[in-house]
């Protein structure tokens, strides 16, 4: 079953005289606890794509259907609530409140939703992404490193479905990165999670079950290999 | 040599900031050219509203004087003519009394003759309005406005001829005379004159008058003036006792107890010659400089605030830009240079701005705003009396708002020259340097809590600003209720009007009929019609009375030695006037009112069946040596002369409820028992009610039963309340011109926080709504954040604004009884505006700042 699913989707962007296809008529379909890994070089596209897959962005033209709902076609707040139940979200930006401190940042989007947070799986993600010591703490006490870990305890805390995350281990050594890809990955199957990451690092890439390139808005390759989830 | 070059880059650099930053510069414009419009028109409008306070109570008074002597001798007025510290002195004499115009009854028109500085100096600032000049021919007479409404003439003409029937106050008309007076006179009159002069001691004299002027004041007594001549043909002599009186104006606001004391010691004062001064004149003139002072650094303050806030604001969002030009090598000196210099720029246009309109609004719009609420204020305002604003004002508004614009773009420069270069790019709005904490709920109440006092200073200069409003306009409440015509009267007069017999005491002509009341009753919209009925008694020796008369005879208006009082007391006979007693009654109405008047408890039954009696003292300041006493009199006018009657006082106060006459001795008897006594109970006064005070309808019908009458007067609390109407608009319209520039200052203080709030937080916003925020959980959180804000400012100005207008109210309420009451309607519709706008403007605002997809909402920060 597939639960992510594009259907000929563009994006452009018009700056002044000159347009920019960022996305190129991409259609793409991620089954059900899949690992998929986007790679491409830079500007090629990727963010774009995982925005659009997360319902953060309009595309221009072409659908997005994420679990059997077009959510092109959905009102804000319906939107935000979908997304809040069945995605969690990596910012390349990390977009932490800088009010909240560790925890509360972690724990937001499930209070949001009124529900008590599973307390002792946060502190098995705490402690596994090693921020135990650190849940007090307010974001702008915080390396880049630790700020996007706290985002994918944030994205992990609420067991969605889909965890869409971009360039994840950008600001970690290779060894943490491994190992915090790694949690994912153990969670991803523990809960039968789908996961989607843009990564520039090749060993990361290579612990997907199906990696895909950008080139210029267009995808190429993609083919799925399995190894890894399935 | 590169000092200048410094400066010069410098400039340029302030000038392109200034330049780029074109929509946030206009903000600090507006805050600037709003502030200086403020401390103008507050500074004109107070300066105005204090001068027409002034002359309000310059006008009650009806002259404007500071101190007053009476009787006084040729010698006094120039011992006190040539004293530097008084400025004017002047010279009033009651000479004589209009009893009659035409066929009309009049109650009491005094006339005075006063010299040209009384009149000029003291008098007019003292009038409202005048027409004609000061009669010069000693047929000519000028008088007021109420004068002529007793008379029934409403348009009244310069040159119109008044038959008068009137009477001279001199001594000797009274039956007091001295033969040398009479002869002095006889030589300088001619013998025409000498036959006037001899149906003058006879009392009542007919002549016409010419009408040459006329003057509204607020005293609301029917009196007018007369010539020298005219006084000198009545014979009155300023000496004479009552009649003569000095007025002395202080050159300084205020006089001291010395001063008073030091004019006293220089006069050698007759016995009975007295001076009335105000001994609080300092406290009085230091309250009102102290409530000045008060008023202009609330403003200030307001202005502070929000001249700082939109500096604070716009230094906040360029901290990153200067802090780009730090790394590049910028000094902090010369960062501040480069705020301080765009401050004054917006200075140099808001400044001269901001004093134009408030010119604008203090010369043209003001004096209209005036006309259209009070158009009895129309002779005023075209004849230019209206308090001027000076030019003064407007050049310390400007310097004021100078240097406000300064002082408060310091703490912005200082944060723009202390930025740390790495601070600045991470800079978010208030709280740098987050410390770690202990985890909140994270309920959208509690994150709104947070999010008020993220910035701190902000939040302070938000409720500072509203507490200051709401707590001003408290204030201006309560002084606008001090001068509540409505108000007053229903606290100074429990009537609506009063019908007076005018053959009171004087023939009591039986006009107030039993028929004539019950046509009163029946007319529609009259509530009660209550009436005093009076009978004449004398009173026999008795020593309960003897410290009653011991006062009076110390006192001015009956003056005597006491001992030979006492002795003719006891062998005088029955039919002595000198002691007399007026008995009064009042029905069941008027007791209860007396009852709550003296506040004390008079045992009701008791003084129906005759056996307790109200004592008064209208001429004597009481020691309440009468009360618990035994009053024996004899009722003259009774069915029974010769019986005596006993009656315990039960209380002794100033009120009568009765006519009061010099001379008498006054008792309050119940009207069920003093109608049992006399043969024809005369009514002398009759007080109705309506239904609803102030009716005009159920006026006009009331006067209309007596409208033919030429022996009856009236005293109308209507008529009282459209004089005090005028002034009473004047005040609220100055009153509420201020709270509402001082609301608007806050109101927009509140959204200039709120805009920049939100928009600071727009990315933040865009943040809670990707990891799923709905945007109805924003606007709630919004929402309780407005809460906050408005409850805790309300809280706030009802904990500081209550109290503090209650001490106010003390000071400037009129009367000294005066209730204090807060008007809830208009307080609780403020409040709703305001907690209305607080809880709107942030919702509001989201939603008109939330435009785009959620990427470029999250990106936004970063341009
Ligand atoms: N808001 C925007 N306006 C104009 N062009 C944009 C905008 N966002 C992205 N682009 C352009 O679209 C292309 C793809 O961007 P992006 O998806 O961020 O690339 P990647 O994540 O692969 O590095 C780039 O050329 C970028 O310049
Ligand atoms: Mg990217």
């Amino acid at each position: 079953m597939d639960i992510l699913v594009t259907e000929n989707l563009r994006k452009y962007y018009q700056t002044g005289e000159v347009q920019v296809k960022a996305l190129d008529g991409v259609s793409l379909s991620v089954r059900k606890g899949e690992f998929l890994a986007i790679v491409g070089t830079s500007g090629s596209g990727k963010s774009t794509l995982l925005h659009m897959l997360g319902g953060l962005d309009v595309p221009t033209s072409g659908r997005v259907i994420v679990d059997g709902k077009d959510i092109s076609r959905m009102e804000r707040d319906e939107l935000t609530v979908f997304r809040r139940r069945k995605i969690g979200f990596v910012f390349q930006s990390y977009n932490l409140l800088p009010l909240l401190n560790v925890y509360e940042n972690i724990i937001l989007p499930i209070r949001l939703d009124g529900i008590r947070p599973d307390r002792e799986y946060v502190e098995q993600i705490l402690t596994a992404l090693g921020l135990a010591d650190r849940r007090e703490a307010m974001p702008n006490q915080l390396s880049g490193g630790q700020q996007q870990r706290v985002a994918m305890a944030r994205a992990l805390a609420a067991k969605p479905a889909i965890i869409l995350a971009d360039e994840p281990t950008g600001n970690l050594d290779s060894r943490t990165s491994q190992d915090v890809l790694g949690l994912m990955k153990t969670a991803g199957e523990q809960f039968g999670q789908t996961l989607v990451i843009i990564t520039h690092n090749d060993e990361i890439a290579q612990m997907a079950g199906r990696i895909i390139r950008i080139e210029d808005g267009k995808i190429y390759g993609g083919e799925r290999h399995d190894k890894g989830t399935e | 040599m590169i000092k200048v070059q410094n400066k010069g880059v410098i400039r340029e650099l302030a000038r392109a900031t200034y330049r780029a930053n074109g929509k946030r510069n206009l903000l600090t414009v507006f805050a600037i050219f709003l502030t200086t419009f403020l401390v103008a028109s507050v500074t004109a409008l107070g300066i105005s509203y204090w001068s027409t306070l002034q002359e309000r109570n310059i006008r009650m008074m009806g002259m404007d004087y500071d101190m007053e002597l009476s009787e006084p001798r040729e010698e006094q007025i120039e011992k006190l003519r040539s004293m530097k510290e008084i400025e004017y002195v002047g010279l009033s004499i009651r000479c004589a009394i209009v009893r009659q115009y035409g066929d009309k009854l009049l109650d009491k028109v005094r006339l005075h003759w006063i010299d040209e500085t009384c009149w000029e100096k003291q008098k007019l600032p003292a009038v409202e309005y005048y027409k004609g000049e000061y009669p010069k021919a000693k047929n000519e007479i000028m008088l007021s406005v109420s004068a002529l409404r007793a008379m029934g003439i409403d348009t009244p003409e310069i040159g119109m001829e008044l038959p008068l029937n009137w009477y001279s106050l001199a001594e000797y008309a009274e039956g007091e005379e001295t033969t040398e007076e009479t002869e002095e006179t006889e030589q300088e009159m001619s013998v025409d004159i000498l036959k006037e002069m001899t149906a003058l001691q006879g009392s009542n004299l007919k002549s016409t008058f010419r009408l040459c002027g006329w003057y509204l004041d607020y005293q609301n007594s029917a009196n007018g003036y007369v010539s020298r001549e005219f006084c000198e043909f009545t014979g009155v002599k300023q000496t004479d006792f009552t009649k003569g009186t000095l007025f002395l104006s202080w050159k300084a606001p205020f006089y001291s107890r010395q001063d008073i004391a030091d004019v006293q010691n220089q006069l050698d004062l007759d016995w009975n010659q007295i001076i009335r001064a105000d001994e609080e004149s300092i406290e009085a003139f230091l309250k009102i400089v102290a409530g000045l002072t008060v008023l202009f650094l609330i403003i200030l303050l307001s202005g502070y605030l929000f001249i700082y806030n939109t500096m604070y604001l716009s230094v906040s969002k360029d901290i990153r830009y200067y802090g780009q030009l730090k790394t590049i090598g910028m000094t902090s000196k010369q960062l501040k240079g480069l705020v301080y210099r765009q401050a004054f720029w917006s200075a140099c246009i808001g400044i001269p701005a901001g004093l134009l309109l408030a010119w604008l609004v203090a010369s043209l719009a003001f004096p209209k705003i005036l006309l259209l609420v009070a158009p009895g204020l129309t002779p005023v305002i075209e004849s230019g009396n209206m308090a001027q604003t000076s030019w003064w004002s407007f050049l310390l508004a400007g310097m004021v708002a100078l240097l406000t614009d300064i002082s408060s773009s310091r703490k912005p420069a200082q944060i723009a020259g202390d930025c740390s270069p790495v601070e600045a790019m991470r800079y978010a709005g208030g709280k740098t340097k987050g410390r770690s904490r202990r985890e909140h709920s994270l309920s959208l109440s509690s994150m709104a809590w947070q999010n008020m006092f993220r910035d701190k200073k902000q939040a302070a200069v938000i409720f500072l600003s509203f507490t200051i409003a709401v707590s001003m306009f408290f204030i201006i409440n309560v002084v606008i209720l001090s001068n509540d015509a409505k108000h007053i009267l229903n606290h100074v007069s429990d009537y609506d009007i009063e019908f007076l017999n005018e053959t009171v005491l004087n023939g009591d002509e039986p006009i107030f009929t039993e028929e004539k009341q019950e046509e009163l009753k029946a007319v529609p919209g009259v509530k009660q019609v209550r009436r005093i009925i009076a009978a004449n008694g004398v009173l026999p020796y008795q020593e309960s009375y003897e410290e009653y008369y011991k006062a009076l005879c110390q006192s001015r208006y009956a003056p005597g030695n006491y001992e030979e009082f006492i002795a003719d007391w006891r062998t005088a006979d029955a039919e002595d006037y000198r002691y007399e007693v007026r008995v009064v009654s009042v029905d069941e109405r008027g007791f209860e009112l007396l009852k709550k008047a003296l506040g004390g408890e008079i045992d009701q039954e008791a003084f129906e069946r005759g056996e307790i009696a109200l004592a008064s003292q209208v001429f004597v300041a009481g020691d309440q040596s009468l009360v618990g006493k035994t009053a024996r009199f004899f009722l003259s006018d009774g069915k029974q002369p010769e019986q005596e009657y006993t009656m315990t006082i039960a209380a002794e106060s100033s009120i009568f409820p009765g006519y009061a006459s010099v001379g008498y001795t006054e008792l309050t008897v119940s009207e069920k028992w003093l109608r049992e006594q006399v043969k024809e109970p005369f009514v002398e006064l009759l007080r109705i009610e309506y239904e609803t005070r102030f009716s005009r309808e159920t006026e006009e019908a009331v006067k209309a039963v007596f409208a033919e009458d030429p022996r009856v007067s009236y005293d109308s609390t209507l008529e009282q309340y459209n004089d005090m109407r005028q002034s009473e608009a004047q005040v609220k319209v100055l009153g509420n011109g201020l709270g509402i520039i001082l609301a608007v200052l806050a109101i927009l203080n509140y959204l200039n926080v709120t805009a920049a709030s939100v928009q600071n937080r727009n990315q933040e916003f865009a943040t809670l709504e990707s990891i799923g925020m709905t945007a109805k959980q924003i606007r709630t959180m919004l929402r309780f954040e407005g809460i906050g804000y408005a409850g805790i400012s309300l809280i706030a100005s009802l904990g500081a604004g209550l109290p503090l207008s209650f001490l106010i109210f003390r000071y400037v309420r009129t009367y000294r009884s005066l209730p204090y009451a807060i008007p809830w309607p208009s307080n609780l519709l403020l409040f709703a505006v305001i907690a209305l706008l607080c809880i709107l403007a942030p919702v509001v605002l989201y939603q008109k700042l939330q435009t785009g997809s959620m990427i470029e909402r999250l990106r936004e920060k970063e341009n």
